[in-house]
C-alpha cells in the first residue's frame, strides 16, 4: 500500500518538475520561431548541414572496379567537402530499384542508368548536353552518338562504358585444322563446320541471354538488316535481308554448332570454351579472364589461356557489326545535389580518371570515349589488341536509331533470338519467322509511340 | 469465504458515454468484439486488401513506371488476349505446368506418405529427410538442378554416357533445357521436387488421424487392402487432400524462382508462366498495368479452384464420421 506522505511527495516532485504555463509557452514560441525560419530559408542550420552525393550502380564482376569508383568518389567529395555514398545492387536487380526511385521520386543523385534506360527515364533524368559536348571534346569524340539520348533529342545520360563482344577462339584448334583466323561470317561458317566434325563446335547462344539479344543483333547488322529505322520508330525487320541473315544463322546452327546453345545462358559459352570444347564464342574478355585466374590447364596440360584469342567480330556482306550493353551515368532531376553529382561526372571522366578506372576493371569498362581507347592496358597484351578498335563498330540495341524503350521491350522479351530459334530448328521458314518477328515488334512500337503521344 | 452478492451487472457497471452508447445502439452489445477484430482488420487490410486492390487498378490503368496513371478499362486484358501471341503461350504453358506438377504431386505424395507411414525403422530420420527440398530455400536448390541439367556438362548425361549399365544402352545425352518438351518437363520435375514434401507430410498427418478400429473392422469384414484403402482411406483423406491440392495449385500457378533461374521462360517462350511474364512486363519492361494484367489473369481462375475445393471441404466435414 502506498502510504499518504509518500504520494504526497510524489505529487510535489511532479508540480516542481513540470513547467509553468508561462514556461511553456514562452519555450514553444522560442522554438517555433526557430523552426519557422529554418523553413522559409529552405536550409537546415550550418551545424545540422550535411551534404551527401549518393551514386547508384550495379555490381560490377570486376569488384576492383567498384572499389576505384569508390575511392574517386570519396577523393571527390574529401575536395568538394561533401560526404558520398555509393550503393551497389546485383545488375539483374538494378532495373527494378531505379524503377522504385522513379515511383518514388526520390533516392539517390547519381545512377548508373544501361542501354535504354536514358530514353526510358527520359522525364526523370536532367539534361546533360553541355556537359556531354565537353567530355566527348577532350575525349576525343564519341564512337558512338546514339547512346545515352534521351526521347526529346537531348542527352540524359554520359556514355560510360561498354562490354565488347569480340570473337573469343581458340587458335591451337584452329591450327590443328590448318585454318587462318576467321575474319569473315563465312570464315566462321566454314572454320566452324570443321571444327565440329571434330568435337569442336562453335557458340553462340540463340536463347533468353543477354549474350544472344547481343550477337544475334550484330549478325543482322553486318548482314544489312536492321530492326529499326534511323528514327527509332519504324520497324523495318522485314527486307531480305533479314531472311538471309536468318538463314546464314540457321545454317551456322546447323553445320557449326549443337543444340545446347538454345538453352546457354550467358556464363556457357564461357565454360564451353576454356573446357576445350568450344572452338570459338563470342563474348566479352571474361573466358580469358576466367582461364587466367582458374589456371585452366587442356588435355595436354597447357594453360588455355595462352591459346584464346580475341579478335574484331566477323565481317558480313554489310560490313563489320557488333551491338554491347552500354551503361551510362545520369542524374535524377528529383535528385538533391544535381550540380554536384555533374561535377562528380565531369571528375570521373576526366582522362586521369577515366583510365584509373578502366585499369581497374582488367579492360572490360571499355570507354566510349574515343581517345580513352587507346589505353596503354590494351597495348600490352596482345589479346587486347582489338579493344581501342572495336568501339567504331559496336553500336547500342536500337541501331540505327537510338536505344529506345521499345526496343529495350524486343530485347527483354527474347523476340530476336526466339525467332532466330524457330528457324534453326525447322519450326518455321526464314521468311515466316521474319514476319511474325515484325508483327511482334510492330505491336510493342505501336503501343510505346501511344504511351510518348 | 467471500460471498458475491447477486446484483445486476448493468447496474454496477458505469453508464456508459455518449459516443459509446451511440456506437451499442447501431452495432449492438458486442461492441468490444468490434474492437478486439480491429488489430487483426487492419493488418489485412493493409497487407492484403491495399495490394490487391492496387493491382486491380493497375489492370485497369495505363500504368507506367514514373509516369501518372489513368483508367482504361479492360484494354490491358484486350490487348493481351488479342495482340500478345506469348501471353497466349504462357496461358497454356501455366495450365500444363500447374496441371502435370500438381497431379505427380498428389500420386507420388500419397504414395510416399503411405509408404512412411509404414516404415517401422529408422522413421525419424525418412521423415526428417523427405522435407530437405521443401526446407532449402527454392533459388539455392534450382541452381542445384540447373547445374544438374547444365546444356554442356549436364551430370545426368554424364551419368548416361559413363556409368554402367546406363552407358550400355547408349542413352542421351539430352538438352534439358534447350528442348521445348525437355524445358517444360524439367521445370515440372523441379517443382514436384520442391513441392512433394509438403503434401508428404500433411497427407502424413491426416493418414495418422484416421481410427485404426475403421481398419480394424474394416479387416473383421474380410476387407481387401486395396478395398481398405479406397473405401477408408481415401474418403477420410478428401478433406486434407482438397486443402492442399488448394494451396498447391495456388503456388505452383505463381511460380516463379524455378522458372527464371532454369529458363528464363525459353527456349522459344516454353517455359513461361504468368508470374515470369508479369516479371517480363511491369519490372523489365515498365509496363506495370500490362504486368498486372497478366498476373490478375489467374485471379479468376483461382476463384473457380478455391470455391469448387472449399465446397468439396464443407461437404465431407458436414457430416459425422
Amino acid at each position: 500500500m502506498v502510504s499518504k506522505t509518500k504520494l504526497t511527495q510524489k505529487n510535489e516532485t511532479l508540480s516542481t518538475g513540470a513547467p509553468s504555463r508561462r514556461k511553456f509557452l514562452k519555450g514553444t514560441a522560442a522554438a517555433s520561431g526557430g523552426l519557422a525560419g529554418i523553413l522559409a530559408a529552405g536550409i537546415a542550420p550550418a551545424t545540422a548541414q550535411t551534404r551527401e552525393l549518393k551514386m547508384l550502380t550495379n555490381s560490377h564482376f570486376v569488384p576492383a572496379s567498384d572499389v576505384e569508383l569508390e575511392r574517386q568518389l570519396a577523393e571527390f567529395g574529401k575536395a568538394a567537402g561533401v560526404k558520398t555514398r555509393l550503393d551497389r545492387v546485383a545488375h539483374l536487380q538494378l532495373p527494378a530499384v531505379l524503377a522504385g526511385e522513379v515511383q518514388g521520386q526520390k533516392g539517390h543523385d547519381l545512377v548508373s542508368v544501361g542501354n535504354s534506360n536514358p530514353h526510358l527515364y527520359s522525364k526523370h533524368l536532367e539534361s546533360v548536353d553541355d556537359l556531354y559536348e565537353k567530355i566527348g571534346k577532350a575525349g576525343g569524340g564519341w564512337t558512338d552518338g546514339t547512346v545515352g539520348k534521351g526521347s526529346d533529342g537531348h542527352h540524359k545520360a554520359i556514355p560510360w562504358f561498354f562490354i565488347s563482344f569480340p570473337l573469343a577462339l581458340r587458335t591451337d584448334l584452329i591450327a590443328s585444322i590448318n585454318e587462318d583466323i576467321p575474319d569473315t561470317w563465312d570464315d566462321v561458317h566454314r572454320v566452324g563446320t570443321k571444327l565440329k566434325a571434330k568435337g569442336h563446335p562453335l557458340g553462340i547462344q540463340i536463347a533468353h541471354s543477354v549474350d544472344s539479344n547481343m550477337i544475334l543483333r550484330g549478325i543482322m547488322w553486318s548482314y544489312g538488316a536492321k530492326l529499326v529505322d534511323e528514327d527509332s520508330k519504324t520497324v523495318a525487320v522485314n527486307s531480305k535481308e533479314s531472311v538471309e541473315a536468318f538463314k546464314f544463322i540457321a545454317a551456322l546452327y546447323n553445320d557449326a554448332m549443337t543444340d545446347e546453345v538454345l538453352a546457354w545462358d550467358d556464363r556457357n559459352n564461357n565454360v564451353c570454351l576454356n573446357s576445350g570444347k568450344c572452338s570459338m564464342i563470342l563474348n566479352p574478355i571474361s573466358a580469358y579472364r576466367s582461364a587466367i585466374k582458374a589456371g585452366t590447364k587442356d588435355k595436354a596440360g597447357n594453360l588455355v589461356h595462352h591459346s584464346i584469342q580475341h579478335v574484331m567480330p566477323p565481317t558480313g556482306p554489310a560490313g563489320r557489326h557488333m551491338a554491347a550493353s552500354f551503361n551510362n551515368m545520369g542524374v535524377w532531376k528529383f535528385a538533391k545535389e544535381k550540380e554536384l553529382a555533374k561535377e562528380f561526372m565531369a571528375f570521373h571522366f576526366a582522362k586521369d580518371n577515366a583510365e584509373k578506372h578502366l585499369t581497374a576493371s582488367k579492360g572490360y569498362n571499355q570507354p566510349v570515349l574515343a581517345g580513352n581507347a587507346l589505353h596503354p592496358l590494351y597495348a600490352s597484351n596482345s589479346k587486347y589488341y582489338f579493344a581501342p578498335f572495336i568501339g567504331w563498330y559496336t553500336h547500342a540495341i536500337g541501331w540505327p536509331g537510338v536505344p529506345t524503350a521499345a526496343v529495350q521491350t524486343v530485347v527483354d522479351q527474347y523476340l530476336l533470338p526466339d525467332a532466330v530459334a524457330t528457324v534453326a530448328v525447322g519450326k518455321a521458314s526464314a521468311e515466316d519467322a521474319v514476319k511474325k518477328l515484325e508483327s511482334q515488334m510492330k505491336r510493342i512500337y505501336r503501343r510505346a509511340a501511344k504511351r510518348e503521344g | 469465504m467471500v460471498s458475491v452478492p447477486n446484483v445486476d451487472r448493468a447496474a454496477v457497471a458505469p453508464p456508459p458515454g455518449p459516443f459509446r452508447s451511440r456506437m451499442k445502439k447501431r452495432l449492438g452489445p458486442d461492441i468490444d468484439g468490434y474492437g478486439f477484430l480491429l488489430p487483426a482488420t487492419i493488418v489485412m487490410v493493409s497487407l492484403v486488401v491495399y495490394p490487391f486492390c492496387l493491382a486491380v487498378w493497375f489492370s485497369v490503368s495505363d500504368a507506367f513506371v514514373g509516369e501518372p496513371a489513368s483508367y482504361v478499362g479492360l484494354e490491358n486484358f484486350i490487348y493481351i488476349l488479342t495482340e500478345d501471341d506469348i501471353f497466349i503461350e504462357t496461358i497454356w504453358n501455366t495450365l500444363l505446368f500447374a496441371f502435370w506438377s500438381v497431379l505427380f504431386k498428389v500420386v507420388l505424395g500419397l504414395s510416399c506418405a503411405l509408404l512412411l507411414q509404414r516404415i517401422l525403422k529408422l522413421r525419424r530420420f525418412f521423415r526428417g529427410s523427405v522435407l530437405l527440398p521443401f526446407v532449402a530455400p527454392t533459388a539455392l536448390s534450382t541452381l542445384g538442378w540447373w547445374l544438374i541439367l547444365d546444356p554442356t556438362y549436364s551430370h545426368i548425361n554424364w551419368i548416361l554416357a559413363n556409368v554402367w549399365p546406363f552407358s550400355y544402352f547408349g542413352w542421351g545425352p539430352y538438352n534439358f533445357l534447350g528442348n521445348p518438351t525437355l524445358a517444360m518437363a524439367s521445370v515440372i520435375f523441379v517443382n514436384i521436387w520442391r513441392g512433394i514434401p509438403f503434401f508428404i507430410i500433411t497427407i502424413l498427418a491426416g493418414l495418422m488421424a484416421i481410427p485404426d478400429h475403421l481398419y480394424d473392422a474394416a479387416e473383421i469384414d474380410g476387407a481387401s487392402t486395396w478395398r481398405k484403402f479406397y473405401s477408408i482411406t481415401l474418403p477420410l483423406l478428401r478433406p486434407v487432400l482438397a486443402i492442399i491440392i488448394l494451396f498447391s495449385t495456388i503456388f505452383t500457378l505463381g511460380e516463379f524462382n524455378i522458372i527464371y533461374v532454369l529458363t528464363r521462360g525459353g527456349p522459344m517462350n516454353s517455359t513461361h508462366l504468368f508470374s515470369t511474364y508479369s516479371f517480363t512486363y511491369g519490372i523489365l519492361n515498365h509496363e506495370i498495368a500490362l504486368g498486372a494484367a497478366v498476373a490478375l489473369f489467374l485471379f479468376p481462375i483461382l476463384v473457380v479452384i478455391v470455391v469448387f475445393l472449399l465446397r468439396m471441404v464443407r461437404r465431407d466435414t458436414s457430416h459425422e464420421l
